[in-house]
């Protein structure tokens, strides 16, 4: 049995005014809708904020999305009375998306276009990122450091903020309070540490911070007040191994009621400091990072790529930019990617070969 | 070949300066109209506020005959408990599916959809190059305004609005045929838009309205698709000058 021939259907029209949507692309009648920057290419819409918005407040979550370019309509089947069903309906149509009635989605249909259809090769598969139940045992010593000075970071006093538990911890080790005390400053040469520290603090918050929500408490006291001097002794205590403070950090009930930013007020400190170690681990094993001279060091320069990843502003650009720089660097394995939203446990054995040992994977740290 | 036979009013505005603001922008100070563009041709916009302007036209044209109709919102107190509810006014959708009043037949809520559908006026700088589809040409300006400490000419506050001036047209599709009482009270609203104005700062001058045409059309427009693919887009009119004048008098 031959396979019949498969065709495109195209219809494109320009936006006369915004189109109120969620996500520009979308199935409707069997079609798949594409908002795009400009006809004939699949570049970016411009998006505008439909709504009221106050002065000097950030835009609300709630606030209408709107985008603004060219419709692109995109039908494939092997039947043309099919497609020209659905093509007449789009064409019938003189707006799209919600709000019509107000004058909303306005289209000109432009253009129509039939073309053989040809599959597309699937586009590669991310890996979500997987936060540890706890540390392997085979990490090398500077590695064991830069853990140390991850999870420290936070609860020390910077010139930006004080530290986040209230109370300063007594490091005793002088690299590591260096470069917890400089992570928002400028460069320190010596300190081998802290662009590496700054670099993850970067990359972690720029992940997982996504939709603002501006608080102003610390924590949720009125669930009952947390002993931030106990804590900050605990801290202390297990400030010489890795395990036991990943141990402590990952069941502690105290640091996932604490607010890593004010501005984002539902992303608890725990779940940031986690994130920063398990994606300083994965550099580690998939090469990106390089032991040199009893340290660590990234193999492109780690300063140029902490200034060009504060030109990028949202989540999206820096998960880019990780990948571009990991790319650069003969990565040739998978990009993770972090998944909030799955709450479902998976265990997934990860290659001995490659990581020298095992990890039980758990659930997004979000939903904990 | 697609067609489709529908009716419309068209109404052809003059205002001297009006500020249909959407609102401060996060960090300016400028009120700002709504973008659609920024290309090379110049920026174009969109007037936001006809569609509610003609719903508060209605509102206020059927309290003047001692009609209750639906109020622009369904909520009734503030959390305070303010009373938001004036008299001769029922919350929206309240009369709904029993005795629904004319204003929710016309202008529908989150129930049922309205039989009206509010044309974008996109608007456009008149020195703007280009073919500029589908947009009026206006003048549009930003006006700068400050506040001064009394008795002196220190300033304490500055800020702008956008504003535009000129004729522009807006048109009102009818989904649905309407009958001669709901045409008319649409019509009647129309009329008595002028008295409210358009936009914000209407005590200060701006916002006035001055009605220059009113035209109920019957169209049939068609879309096909021509040589290359090309959509080919045609409407054919017919005013209905006899079916209007019997409207307005019917409600």
């Amino acid at each position: 049995m031959v396979a019949q021939q498969k065709n495109l259907y195209t219809l494109e029209g320009k936006l006369l005014s915004p189109l109120l949507l969620a996500n520009p692309f979308y199935k409707k009648k069997g079609c798949w809708i594409k908002i795009v920057g400009e006809k004939g290419t699949n570049k970016r819409p411009r998006r505008s904020f439909v709504g009221k918005l106050v002065k000097g407040e950030r835009k609300a979550p709630t606030i209408l999305n709107a985008y603004r370019g060219f419709v692109k309509v995109s039908y494939v089947s092997t039947s043309e009375a099919q497609a020209r069903k659905r093509i007449n309906y789009f064409l019938s149509l003189d707006n799209l998306g919600s709000n019509a009635n107000d004058g909303f989605g306005k289209v000109e249909w432009k253009n129509y276009q039939e073309e053989s259809y040809k599959k597309q090769p699937a586009p590669r598969k991310w890996k979500k990122l997987l936060i540890r139940k706890g540390l392997g045992p085979t990490y090398p010593e500077e590695l064991k450091k830069l853990l140390l000075a991850l999870m420290l970071h936070d609860f020390v006093h910077t010139e930006r903020h004080p530290s986040k538990i209230y109370q300063e911890i007594n490091i005793e080790n002088e690299k590591i309070r260096e470069a917890c005390r400089n992570h928002h400053n400028g460069e320190e040469k010596e300190n081998w540490l802290h662009p590496l520290v700054k670099y993850y603090d970067q990359l972690a918050s720029r992940l997982s911070r996504k939709k603002p929500f501006k608080t102003n408490y610390r924590y949720d006291f009125k669930n009952g007040t947390i002993d931030f001097e106990k804590l900050t002794q605990e801290i202390e205590e297990r400030q010489n191994s890795p395990y036991k403070l990943y141990n402590y950090i990952y069941h502690s009930k105290e640091l996932k009621r604490v607010v890593e930013s004010m501005e984002y007020g539902k992303k608890s400190l725990r779940n940031h400091l986690l994130l920063m170690v398990n994606l300083a681990i994965n550099s580690y094993y998939n090469k990106w990072m390089v032991k040199e001279k009893g340290k660590i060091r990234m193999k492109r320069e780690i300063s140029a790529s902490v200034k060009e990843s504060e030109e990028h502003r949202n989540t999206k650009d820096a998960e880019k930019h990780h990948s571009l720089i990991m790319n650069k660097n003969n990565y040739s394995g998978k990009l993770v990617q972090l998944d909030e939203r799955k709450s479902v446990i998976k265990k997934e054995k990860l290659s001995k070969k490659a990581m020298g040992c095992t990890y039980q994977s758990s659930s997004s740290p979000a939903n904990r | 070949m697609v067609s489709r036979k529908f009716k419309r009013i068209k109404v052809r505005v003059k205002t001297p300066i009006a500020k249909t603001g959407n609102g401060a922008i996060a960090g300016g100070k400028t009120n700002n109209f709504l973008l659609i563009e920024n290309g090379k041709e110049g920026k174009k916009y969109l007037v936001k506020g006809i569609r509610g302007l003609v719903s508060h036209a209605m509102m206020n044209r059927a309290k003047e005959k001692g009609v209750e109709v639906c109020h622009s919102s369904d909520k009734e107190k503030t959390q305070k408990g303010e009373n938001l509810l004036p008299e001769g006014f029922h919350p929206r959708a309240d009369c709904y599916p029993e005795n629904e009043c004319i204003q929710h037949r016309l202008m529908g809520s989150i129930h049922k959809p309205s039989k009206i559908k509010f044309e974008p006026v996109i608007i456009v700088s008149v020195r703007a190059k280009g073919t500029n589809e589908g947009a009026q040409k206006v003048q549009l300006a930003t006006e700068t305004r400050t506040a001064l400490m009394q008795g002196s000419k220190r300033s304490i506050q500055d800020f702008g609005d956008k504003y535009f001036a000129g004729e522009f047209t807006f048109v009102i599709e009818l989904n649905e045929e309407l009958t001669k009482e709901e045409l008319g009270y649409l019509l009647q609203a129309i009329l008595y838009t002028p008295e409210l104005g358009l936009g914000g700062s209407i005590n200060n001058g701006s916002g006035r309205l001055e009605l220059q045409e009113i035209i109920l059309q019957e169209v049939i427009r068609t879309r096909t698709i021509g040589k290359n693919g090309k959509v080919v887009q045609e409407e054919k009119e017919r005013s209905l000058w006899k079916e209007l004048a019997d409207a307005m008098e019917a409600w």
